[in-house]
């Protein structure tokens, strides 16, 4: 129980430093809205066209956007040594690592529930709303896989002095497995194309729980001195 | 250059198998009906695709072995490994580009088999990236050993999933597959010829790898 | 036998890369040897 706890206690920190105005979820937001717009004049988005392009805009606006909020978190931890203290503290790397996943996933959902709104008021298409409980589970494993990844990637490149740059490059091709099942499973619910939207939720679950394993067994590496 | 004994065997070995393979692919091979001669690409594009998967592989178990050991000779074979896997990468999508020309008349095809080493030429790209980004040796080594696993571990899933995006999308089909007995042992002994220049790329990296750390700690010794 | 280019340019691509990859290795190799032999000298003569 004290490893849950320890990996809560974190979770509590993270979220009270962001009410406190550490503002990397307000400036996922902000990105999220400025893809949305962009997107806009990129593609053709009239009515007949935003149902089929939906799954591909949400997705590419949801990894980018996570990849700018995961980069932030990490990098004011190593700034301030933050993890330093944390590694002195009974908690131990695993439960640390559960517990940036945990604050990782949490502004995750937040921003994709942020750009889902947004994405049905800017392009007129309330249907992802009322669709959501059937897209929730693409939607909650695919942020948990990138949380997985993007928790790992981001501890990793901030000991480069390349810093956050480079964690696209790491970050992205590890996850396209989640990509793929997000932009399809979603598109297969949203356009009632035949099967296969299970098939996805499973590679997807498959995908987590392995990095769920292999990042909890290697985390440690990345944070020990 | 010093004389090194594995280098020197797998190097006469080479200098016999290398022109023997040319000889069996160009020669007895016999031409497909078909597709033609173009098709005496497969020959080489399987090899090396086959030679990159060794190396990527002897990457992995390196990376496994450092972070167990934490011994720097296993980060040399690892980084040494994944430059050859790399080489080889990089030179399977470009004959497997010059295969589609002709064959599928485009230059890119978005086959699982392709998208897979083209996503992990992205990822041991990555690898060396950010290699060249820290300073600190025994860091360098701990981080990129990470990086060499959990990159390895993703080609499975990745294989698994492009090849079902495919099955939904379906582009092109891959023809042919039916070799002849004449062409099967032909192909075999290029996958040997092909995984023996891996060994010995490798172990021509690894050397150099290993020397360039003895330089390293000498300068460290002069300097003090 | 129309195209044959495609045939003769994977070879060449191929057979170019894995040369190209020795040489520059080997050209690597020979300068850290020389350099090593130099540093070695130096440190005997101080000794």
């Amino acid at each position: 129980m004290k490893f849950a706890g320890s990996a809560i206690a974190i979770l509590k920190k993270d979220i009270l430093l962001e009410l406190r105005g550490k503002e990397s979820l307000s400036l996922m937001l902000f990105l999220s809205l400025l893809l949305l717009v962009i997107f806009n004049f990129a593609l053709d988005t009239g009515k007949e066209n935003v149902s089929s392009l939906a799954s591909g805009i949400l997705w590419v606006v949801f990894t980018f956007s996570g990849i700018l909020g995961m980069g932030r978190t990490s990098m004011a931890e190593r700034d301030e040594d933050a993890y330093l203290s944390i590694l002195f503290s009974p908690a131990s790397a695993e439960s640390f690592y559960i517990g940036k996943v945990l604050s990782n996933l949490l502004f995750l959902v937040i921003m994709e529930i942020f750009t889902l709104l947004f994405f049905a008021i800017l392009y007129d298409f309330e249907k992802i709303i009322s669709m959501l409980p059937q897209l929730l589970p693409g939607l909650l494993l695919g942020t948990l896989g990138f949380s997985l990844v993007g928790t790992l990637f981001s501890f990793l490149t901030t000991a480069s002095r390349y810093g956050e740059v480079l964690l696209p490059f790491l970050y992205l091709p590890v996850v396209v497995p989640i990509i793929l099942g997000g932009v399809s499973s979603m598109d297969i619910i949203l356009n009632g194309k035949a099967g296969g939207a299970g098939k996805w939720i499973q590679i997807m679950a498959v995908f987590d729980v392995l990095y769920f394993a292999v990042s909890l067994l290697l985390f440690r590496y990345i944070i020990e001195e | 250059m010093k004389k090194n004994k594995t280098i020197s065997i797998l190097f006469f070995l080479l200098l016999v198998m290398m022109p023997l393979d040319f000889y069996l692919i160009f020669k007895v091979a016999p031409t497909e009906r078909i597709m033609g001669d173009v098709q005496r690409i497969f020959y080489l594009h399987v090899s090396l695709a086959s030679g990159a998967f060794l190396a990527f592989t002897c990457t992995f178990i390196s990376s496994i072995i450092f972070l167990w050991k934490k011994n720097l000779v296993w980060d040399s074979a690892a980084s040494a490994s994944a430059e050859t896997g790399l080489l080889f990468a990089t030179l399977v999508l470009i004959t497997g580009s010059l295969w589609a020309r002709p064959i599928w008349n485009v230059w890119w095809t978005w086959d699982p088999r392709l998208l897979t080493v083209l996503i992990l030429w992205f990822i041991y790209v990555g690898y060396f990236l950010f290699r060249g980004g820290i300073a600190d040796r025994f860091k360098k080594a701990q981080y990129s050993a990470v990086i060499g696993i959990i990159g390895y571990i993703d080609i499975p899933v990745i294989r698994y999933a492009t090849k079902w995006w495919k099955s939904i999308h379906p582009l092109l089909t891959r023809e042919g597959g039916g070799l002849n007995p004449v062409m099967k042992n032909v192909m075999f002994f290029s996958l040997a010829t092909f995984l023996v220049l891996t060994v010995f790329l490798f172990f021509f990296r690894f050397r150099l790898a290993r020397i360039e750390e003895r330089l390293q700690k000498l300068k460290k010794l002069t300097e003090d | 036998m129309e195209n044959w280019g495609y045939l003769v340019g994977a070879y060449t691509v191929a057979w170019l890369g894995v040369s190209f990859y020795l040489y520059a290795n080997a050209k690597k190799q020979k300068a850290i040897e020389e350099r090593l032999s130099d540093i070695e000298a130096l440190l005997k003569d101080r000794s």
